[in-house]
């Protein structure tokens, strides 16, 4: 940041002072060190031309006719458009001064008459450098801010990923029943188009039985496409009062190739009010912790940890006045104390390349505290793991 | 096997089972479970021809059930109808005879029709 140097007349300063002398020396001395300098006479003309032109720095005198320089700083800070510029407050030194008043409005600092120029150079200079360093601290936060709802989102898709398949499978199956009631249906409608005849009893059965396995078909296939783009939209913006129920159900489903085969999942869910939340994003807490009991279920059955070889998968929630508190227990291969500390470290797996990214439980622990909310895991190894999330209902 | 070839199919989706059976009632004399041990049960009453099944099923998977419909009657032809026909186990199975067909799902009729015939003529 090269403030002094005249070649770029790069920062603009508002001088708001009754008196043509003193504005005329602070002129002359903030454009000799390379500044833009604009003035104004009165409290009234200082907020005018602040507004029609911002400038980067205001030096605001106390004693005004009209508006005096408290009320001024007072009206600029409480603009949002404005009231990130940095006001210093001039005055004499037999002038009456409130500093504690002055700092109150917002002022950043003061300087006094009459004015040494290495002061007013100093002062002036350092706090157009800590306003830059906050804008650009705001810009990097912006920046991370961004960069964590893109990881969240490509996790996300990561996850969906490895799903693929066996949702394809889960459409597929309604899909060939479907087909084969199509065909089936087709084959009579010629029959009767061909022999002129209207159906008989036995047609008349099918025809009913058919078009029930069309419709419900098409009801599983909705189901899951719902479900999907309910975990798959970007909500990191959308927050709205949403159906935790129908959260965690829309999760099984993208869940249910998974779990149906092997495990018994066995909800307790109680009637829920509704949460303010990310719906998309507690959908993936949630499948993410499924996976994790389901990931931990089929390690237990392949190392015979498990006595009657079931996978179990107790997936709970239940509400009190004001808050929500989920729980996914398995009976899983559990997790040794050694590595409870960094279960939510960020890049930290157990699991074999290609089948996590580390940032699962990590992605989970943040969503959770955006809401709000606390995550927490409680695990032995042979014994299983649960999962306990609270959250508020005021959620985000 | 002049007349109509008894098919047994199984899923563990009852509209599967609902479904194939209107579809092949005029074609095959058809029977459907969706329960492992009553399949079992039907076949070793020895009537059953031909043997379709799904592969991921609760219980048992369709390959573990060929394996037992083996050492029942090796004379059945065996296929399984699945969504899963890369899995490794349905692979290897086909590769060991263990299943004669492997067919994907959603069903293809051709298929399934010429699968049966070529069976049939084989049995002639």
């Amino acid at each position: 940041m090269k403030i002094s140097d005249s070649s770029e007349k790069k920062y603009s300063i508002l001088i708001a002072d009754d008196n043509q002398n003193n504005l005329k020396v602070l002129s002359t001395m903030l454009e000799s060190l390379g500044y833009r300098v604009r003035a104004a006479t009165s409290g009234e003309l200082t907020i005018q031309s602040v507004k029609s032109m911002p400038p980067d720095l205001l030096l605001l005198d106390i004693h005004m006719p009209g508006m005096d320089g408290y009320e001024v700083c007072r009206v600029l800070k409480s603009t949002e458009e404005y009231n990130d510029i940095p006001i210093i407050f001039l005055s004499a030194l037999s002038e009456v001064f409130n500093k504690i008043e002055a700092f109150k409005a917002g002022g950043v600092d003061y300087i006094t008459k009459p004015f040494e120029f290495e002061e007013v150079s100093i002062r002036i200079e350092n706090h157009l450098r800590l306003k830059e360093n906050s804008i650009r601290l705001q810009k990097a936060i912006d920046d991370l801010k961004n960069k964590e709802g893109m990881l969240i989102q490509n996790e996300k898709m990561a996850a969906l990923g490895l799903l693929t398949s066996g949702i394809a499978h889960e459409i597929n199956n309604p899909v060939n029943f479907i087909m084969n009631s199509v065909t089936a249906l087709e084959d009579r409608i010629n029959i009767i188009v061909s022999e002129n005849r209207p159906p008989d009893k036995e047609m008349t059965g099918d025809f009913e039985e058919l078009f029930t396995n069309i419709s419900a078909g098409l009801t599983q296939i909705t189901k899951i496409v719902h479900s999907l783009r309910l975990y798959s939209r970007n909500g990191s913006h959308k927050t709205e009062d949403a159906d935790l129920k129908e959260i965690i159900n829309s999760a099984i489903t993208i869940m249910h190739h998974r779990i149906s085969y092997r495990i018994s999942l066995v909800q307790h869910i109680s009637s829920l009010p509704p949460i303010r939340c990310q719906p998309g994003k507690l959908s993936q807490v949630i499948i993410n912790l499924l996976s994790n009991a389901t990931d931990a279920i089929e390690e237990a059955i392949k190392a015979g940890m498990i006595e009657d070889g079931t996978g179990r998968i107790i997936l709970a929630a239940d509400a009190n006045y004001d808050q929500v508190k989920i729980s996914i227990t398995d009976n899983g291969a559990g997790i040794d104390s050694s590595i409870h500390k960094k279960l939510f470290d960020p890049f930290f797996t157990t699991k074999p390349v290609g089948r996590g990214t580390g940032l699962g439980l990590s992605i989970c622990q943040s969503i959770i505290r955006d809401h709000n909310g606390s995550i927490s895991i409680d695990s032995a190894p042979a014994k299983g793991t649960s999962v306990l999330i609270t959250l508020p209902l005021t959620g985000v | 096997m002049d007349s109509k070839a008894v098919v047994l199919y199984i899923d563990d989706e009852k509209m599967n089972l609902s479904a194939f059976e209107i579809l092949f009632r005029k074609t095959f004399n058809v029977h459907t479970t969706i329960d492992i041990h009553k399949a079992v049960e039907i076949v070793r009453e020895g009537k059953i021809d031909v043997i379709i099944t799904d592969h991921m099923m609760p219980v048992m998977t369709g390959v573990e059930l060929l394996k037992n419909i083996i050492e029942i009657d090796s004379s059945i032809l065996r296929i399984i109808h699945s969504g899963y026909i890369d899995d490794p186990d349905i692979q290897k199975a086909a590769e060991d005879g263990i299943a004669h067909y492997v067919l994907d799902k959603p069903l293809d009729k051709k298929l399934i029709l010429s699968a049966i015939d070529e069976y049939k003529q084989s049995k002639k």
